[in-house]
């Protein structure tokens, strides 16, 4: 390959992201008044953008990360430059093919889905803008940049959160993201200033050189900025307790659910994979953010169990699954993480704009299963059979399980999951070759689980760094406590479905109404920050 | 409560029953989105006249039953309403105004009514700001999403063997919500509360000191309040009473609804809430001011001036009939649902072939059954909802191997079911992500062209496609190891068979001169990602597609037995003629046919004709809903693939126009119609008075086909008129809830009734018109005013005002029944 193609890398990747950008600022009025042409335009645009991403990814599989400026602003105070310019590394690409592609589906999508709607122009403009911003945050070279990035991201998204102004529970939800947001762009900017003032630079090539030349312990400025970054992405990632607005924005049409959860909310997990090369250091704000994910996952698909309407259940399992990418990211398994942020992306992108469909489970025709349920023994069997077969797999693959104790948490969840299809499949169907065939699914799953893993693995050589030995220090405790946390889930999971006693009862209902926590910080905003009200009379709804 | 307060609300519970009774009757029912069937949503309210009706919803819900006056402004301005339309509107209305007074009236809004019945969460809201209603509503909406659930939550409800009543009270007796929301002694309230719910709502009412006059207005709001959940309940209701049982859920729920008022009244006593409340409470006794009064007069007058532009086109149309058919036999003769849809395709398909007769016909084609699909536990409805099915039909596989496909099939959706559990479950759902989650980038691909289905077709899930063909429901009894219900009785036993397929020819006026294929053609959408889709489907087969039902009744046609039996009674039925069962697609106008392989073989060429026929129907059907699709300027060819498109795009919020429009129902013989271009607007029944001995057909026409059509009718009326709250607003939001109940509007809030507005809309403009149906019947007075006279609902429709009724005489003249015996040339 001759070098020529890479060193268009830069202008390919920003081609995406300008492309948007120029479509979006159409005026609002214009894009009303001729919402054809600016569906088509936002159509175009996007398809554009995903063939630039994938001329784009090409070209990078030959080349090494790749860092190119624009222009630059000294920044006064020493702490480096804002500039205008790319980094592109495999995380970069893999981000970019990503959510140009969800951003192309969604505009797609909306074309139909919002045909008549006096405002549909400005839908796709705002549409527009937002993949625009998104783009822009994740071939960022400088941190100033990509966090200008981050908080577009977020005010355009407040116009399409807010895209029914005229519906007072629209109204409420995207007050409480924007006080999120705003908390969580003040860390972001601190963290910022706190690393530009350490290192003196802003941009990633050369933050990552001077991290890779330090020696000894982390600069107190940079443990700081670690822990704010934890905050930053909890808060984007609508982690426990600040998960209210994620759950209540399908006051939105569902296009733009399916591109916040598809493509917005893990720019949190993005943020932390980004920044390994500090996160990686600092044990204290990777042991964080493995708690702070670990409680959420716990929780919210607890939650997720008991919820009882479709966009509603999705949004508690988003949460959950954030909360799954940061304890991945946390304990350093940051190709798993991006492995997860791929795919929850395209499975949640698919799952909002098919959640018309639930319907359709229920006129099939409804067959009565002789399922007795299952004992313990037979728990206990599908988990040893379902354990062998993680390891014997994984020791295919070339797992190392002593060296990377983490692994090993991340093979007990599989093993856990995958014993569960097992049950399902044996005892829902009942019969030998059901066993059998229980027992061939889930061995492709685990295979497929491993063979993705090891594809990213290898993607990501060299986009990341790995958990230094100090950061590693708390995983005697993490992965245990990983271990007990999935252990528990799945007794807790047979608990609530069994028998009834008061505990259970009590238990059902604090996790069907999400904790609470939501109510009362509602009640709470009601009071400082109120939407307006719907007058009594056309209150239908 | 000590012994006296018992036996005093004991007292009260008996005086208060009634009332009780009569509020809940007073809710429509809402049926189930896996089998969406359109409802009057004033159907509790038909004892009513129209403008009472209008007038009590106003003081309660603050909208009237008429459009807004920037509506008939428009339709002044456009033509549509004209100052000829105005001058007979008021004369049919009796007013005294003048055309020229209700033109200038039109220039200034109606006097919005002012709130009447509230409840004590609105009282509150306007008293101390804040969103008590809201939270209200989500608390109770939350609770009874739990507990009716069919299948959405993993774990369910602890407390579903309990009534609703009884859940709510172990509910609430630990729910933190009022708490956080500031109410602080709710729970040990709720522990206090009468544990009967009838008890509960006289001790609410006593407390809340609404007085007697206002009482059933007072609980006919409170559940209005909740109006989404207490049509569910009222169509649980309904349900238990078709199957000879009682369901008391509404009550519970008016309960529930009314412990939250008494315990927000009893908790926040300040001055100022109970002097509001009181003064509420007086003020929605007032009758309506003298000037709400004038505005509903000329609300009326315009409604009726648009109705009477309608109806004198329809009228004109009538009395110029086309010339009768010749009396040769002919080619085909293909009956049609009434749906409004057929019109069109009948219309399409009497023009391409004037060989071919058509008929109209309800569209489960007057059997009874319930349809088990093959491999299925239980089985579904297929009749109009007012009736019991009385066959319970399974399938069977042409060529024998029933027995491997059923297995197969059970086989298949159990484990999608499994692997749906992986999914779902709190300990799986993550490795399922990492292992399976990149297959959905293909998916989104392929599903985002209409390549692929998002999920399986609830159809054909389980069987593969070679396959399909070869299913079809059967006459015969299925022995008992094949089918997996847990019923005995199968089939339609052998002596049945002559009398319903007798009782069938003679409601459809077919008793002699049979074509040499008679087609039965059902009808069906095919939409996807649609969480109405039901809706679209055919509403006299209890919200399911009309396929069953014709194939059915085909099977009993070509019985040679029956044919036997028919000639006895005098229905000679040719050798050669042949009932075929098809599928009008009101999607794509594309008519499928069923078991054309057991068609015999001298009937090969008039097959062959026939689907070409039904192909150029289909093309010029296409044609003429074009314009309403927005397809109006492409050519023929790209007509066709963008509906065939539209019938696979997951993001398709208008897939086809269903009903819309619809404003007539015409029960006469075709010929009377054929020379008219309907528009896809009316209901077409095929009725020769002649032909009824005793006016036995005439009598079901008027109870059943008329009275769906006032269903429809209503829906649409409703859900245009007051769409927040007869309607299910916006289809971009819509949030499916209980898994196949119904559908929320965002986050929360109640369960939504009626349509949505994509079906109503078209983002300029409301495609459909909100007028009363017309119905038009040919057939003497005396029979019409003698049936009317002998059913309530009936009467009640038509005197009521919920519909028109006009007699077509002998000469294609309309009169208008004005009152019993007295009908007005039109």
């Amino acid at each position: 390959m001759p070098p020529t193609l890479s060193s268009y890398i830069p202008a390919l990747v920003l081609f995406a992201p300008a492309l948007l950008w120029g479509v979006g600022f159409t005026p609002a009025s214009l894009a009303n008044a001729r919402p054809r042409l600016m569906v088509r335009m936002n159509i175009g645009a996007a398809w554009l953008a995903f063939a630039g991403a994938l001329v784009a990814a090409v070209a990078h599989l030959f080349d090494t990360p790749h860092a190119w400026t624009l222009f630059s602003l000294a920044l006064p105070g020493d702490i480096g430059a804002f500039s205008i310019g790319t980094y592109v590394n495999s995380v970069t690409v893999i981000m970019l093919l990503l959510v140009s592609f969800v951003g192309a589906i969604v505009s797609r999508y909306a074309r139909n889905y919002l045909d008549g709607d006096p405002n549909q122009g400005r839908f796709h403009k705002w549409l527009t803008l937002t993949l625009a911003s998104i783009l822009t945050l994740i071939v960022s070279g400088n941190l100033l940049m990509f966090s200008l990035a981050w908080i577009a991201t977020s005010l355009c998204l407040h116009q399409l959160l807010m895209f029914y102004r005229e519906r007072p529970a629209a109204v409420l939800s995207a007050h409480k993201k924007f006080i999120a947001s705003r908390i969580g762009d003040a860390s972001l900017l601190l963290a910022i200033f706190l690393i530009g003032s350490t290192l003196h630079t802003l941009e990633f090539n050369e933050i990552f050189e001077r991290m890779a030349a330090l020696e000894g312990a982390l600069p107190a400025g940079l443990q700081a900025a670690s822990l704010l970054i934890v905050v930053s992405a909890a808060l984007k990632s609508a982690q426990f307790p600040f998960h209210g607005w994620l759950i209540q924005v399908m006051e939105a049409p569902t296009p733009v659910s399916a591109l916040l959860h598809a493509g917005i909310v893990n720019a949190g997990a993005f943020l932390v994979i980004r920044m390994s090369p500090i996160m990686s250091h600092s044990g204290t704000a990777m042991a964080a953010l493995a708690i702070i994910g670990l409680v959420t996952l716990a929780l919210a698909s607890m939650v997720m169990l008991t919820q009882t309407s479709i966009k509603v259940s999705l949004a508690w399992s988003t949460t959950a699954q954030m909360g799954f990418m940061l304890l991945e990211c946390g304990l350093g398994l940051y190709s798993l993480a991006m492995l997860h942020l791929v795919a929850h992306s395209l499975y949640k992108a698919h799952a909002f704009l098919a959640s018309g469909s639930g319907v359709d489970a229920f006129r099939a025709p409804v067959i009565d299963y002789e399922s007795k349920g299952f004992r313990f023994s037979q728990l206990m069997l599908a988990l040893i059979i379902a354990g062998g077969m993680t390891v014997g797999v994984g020791a295919a693959f070339g797992v190392t399980w002593q060296q990377q104790p983490t692994l090993i948490a991340a093979g007990t969840i599989v093993a856990i999951a995958v014993s569960q299809l097992m049950l399902q499949t044996a005892t829902l169907l009942g019969n030998a070759a059901a066993l059998l065939r229980a027992v061939g699914l889930s061995a492709v799953v685990s295979i497929a689980y491993f063979i993705l893993h090891a594809l990213f693995d290898h993607a990501l050589h060299g986009s990341v760094l790995p958990l230094r030995d100090a950061a590693g220090a708390s995983h005697s405790v993490l992965v245990p406590l990983t271990i007990a946390a999935f252990v528990g889930l799945l007794l807790m999971q047979q608990f609530i479905k069994a028998a009834r006693s008061n505990l259970r009862d009590t238990l059902y209902l604090h996790l069907y109404n999400g904790l609470y926590i939501d109510v009362y910080i509602t009640r709470l905003l009601q009071r400082v920050w109120p939407a307006p009200l719907q007058s009594a009379h056309n209150q239908g709804a | 409560m000590d012994m006296t307060d018992a036996i005093l609300v004991k007292e009260s519970t008996a005086e208060l029953d009634p009332r009780i009774d009569a509020a809940c009757a007073r809710i429509a029912p809402l049926w189930p989105l896996k089998h969406f069937v359109a409802v009057n949503p004033f159907f509790g309210l038909i004892d009513h006249s129209f403008q009472d009706a209008s007038d009590t919803l106003a003081r309660i819900t603050g909208s009237s039953l008429y459009m807004p006056r920037a509506y008939f402004r428009e339709q002044l301005a456009n033509g549509r309403i004209t100052h000829e339309n105005i001058e007979q509107a008021i004369a049919r209305c009796g007013s005294r105004l003048d055309a020229t007074a209700v033109e200038r009236a039109l220039a200034i809004e109606a006097p919005q009514p002012k709130m009447g019945m509230a409840s004590v969460s609105e009282v509150l809201d306007r008293v101390e700001g804040g969103i008590w209603t809201t939270f209200v509503t989500e608390r109770i909406s939350l609770h009874c999403a739990a507990y009716f659930d069919l299948g959405q939550a993993m774990v369910g409800m602890p407390w579903r063997n309990l009534s609703l009543y009884a859940s709510w009270r172990k509910a609430a007796a630990i729910d933190r919500s009022p708490a956080m929301m500031g109410l602080d002694d709710f729970r040990a309230a709720v522990v206090k509360l009468p544990a009967e719910p009838r008890a509960a709502i006289a001790w609410a009412v006593a407390e809340l000191g609404v007085p007697d006059a206002a009482v059933e207005r007072y609980l006919h709001a409170a559940l209005l309040s909740i109006g989404g959940w207490a049509a569910w309940a009222r169509y649980l209701r309904w349900q238990a009473e078709l199957a000879g049982q009682c369901d008391d859920s509404i009550v519970d729920l008016l309960a529930i609804r009314l412990m939250w008022d008494v315990l927000l009244f009893k908790e926040k006593s300040s001055a100022a809430l109970v002097a509001r409340w009181r003064e509420m409470l007086a003020a929605s006794m007032r009758p309506p001011s003298a000037k709400r009064q004038a505005a509903a007069e000329i609300d009326r007058i315009l409604l009726d001036a648009m109705e009477i532009g309608f109806q004198r086109s329809v009228i004109a149309g009538l009395a110029n009939p086309a010339l009768s058919l010749p009396a040769a036999r002919p080619a085909v003769q293909a009956a049609f649902c009434i749906d409004v849809r057929s019109e069109v395709f009948r219309r399409s398909l009497e023009t391409v072939a004037p060989a071919v007769q058509t008929i109209g016909f309800a569209g489960f084609f007057g059997i009874f059954i319930e349809h088990v699909p093959l491999g299925a536990s239980a089985g579904r409805t297929h009749v109009p909802v007012i009736f019991n099915p009385g066959y319970r039909i399974y399938d069977r596989v042409k060529g024998g191997d029933d027995a491997t496909l059923l297995e197969q099939r059970r086989q298949r959706i159990g484990l999608s079911k499994a692997w749906k559990g992986f999914k779902l479950s709190a300990s799986s759902c993550f490795s399922f992500v990492e292992a399976a989650g990149l297959s959905y980038g293909p998916k989104l691909l392929s599903d985002s062209f209409g390549w692929t289905r998002p999920v399986p077709d609830p159809n054909s899930q389980g069987i593969a496609r070679q396959d399909i063909e070869r299913i079809c429901p059967t006459l015969e009894a299925v022995p008992q190891t094949q089918c997996c219900t847990h019923h005995a009785d199968s089939g339609i036993p052998q002596d049945d068979r002559l009398g319903h397929a007798e009782r069938i020819l003679r409601a459809m006026a077919m008793t002699d001169n049979f074509g040499r294929l008679v087609l039965l053609a059902g009808h069906g959408s095919t939409t996807v990602n649609n969480p109405h889709a039901t809706g679209l489907d055919c509403g006299a087969c209890a919200g399911q597609t009309g396929e069953a039902s014709a194939r059915v009744v085909a099977a009993l046609m070509n019985d040679p037995a029956v044919r036997r039996g028919l000639r006895e009674r005098g229905i000679a039925i040719p050798e050669d003629t042949w009932f075929l069962a098809g599928l009008h697609d009101t999607t794509t106008d594309e008519l499928r046919l069923y078991d054309t392989d057991d068609v015999p073989k001298v009937l090969t060429q008039d097959l062959a004709q026939l689907r070409q026929w039904l192909e150029q129907a289909g093309d010029l059907a296409r044609m003429k809903r074009a314009a309403m699709l927005g397809l109006g300027n492409l050519p023929d060819h790209r007509v066709e693939a963008n509906v065939r498109q539209r019938s696979r795009d997951w993001s398709q919020v208008r897939p086809e126009w269903a009903l819309a429009n619809n404003a007539a129902f015409i029960a006469a013989p075709r010929p009377r119609t054929a020379g008219m271009d309907l528009d896809g607007r009316a209901f077409l029944h095929e009725y020769v008075w002649q032909k009824d001995e005793g006016f036995k057909i005439l009598e079901l026409i008027m109870t059943a086909p008329m009275v769906v059509g006032n269903w429809i009718n209503m829906q649409y009326y409703g859900s245009v008129v007051d769409n927040p709250r007869f309607g299910s607003g916006n289809k971009v939001l819509h949030n499916i809830v209980g898994g196949a109940i119904g559908v929320l509007e965002g986050n929360g809030g109640d369960l939504r009734v009626g349509l949505p507005l994509q079906s109503l809309h078209d983002g300029k403009r409301w495609v459909h018109e909100p007028l009363r149906l017309s119905v038009f019947i040919e057939a003497p007075e005396a029979a019409m005013d003698d049936i009317i006279a002998r059913h309530d609902l009936v009467r009640q429709l038509v005197e009521n005002g919920w519909l028109h009724l006009f007699r077509i005489g002998d000469d294609g003249a309309a009169y208008r029944r004005v009152a019993a015996t007295d009908w007005q040339g039109a």
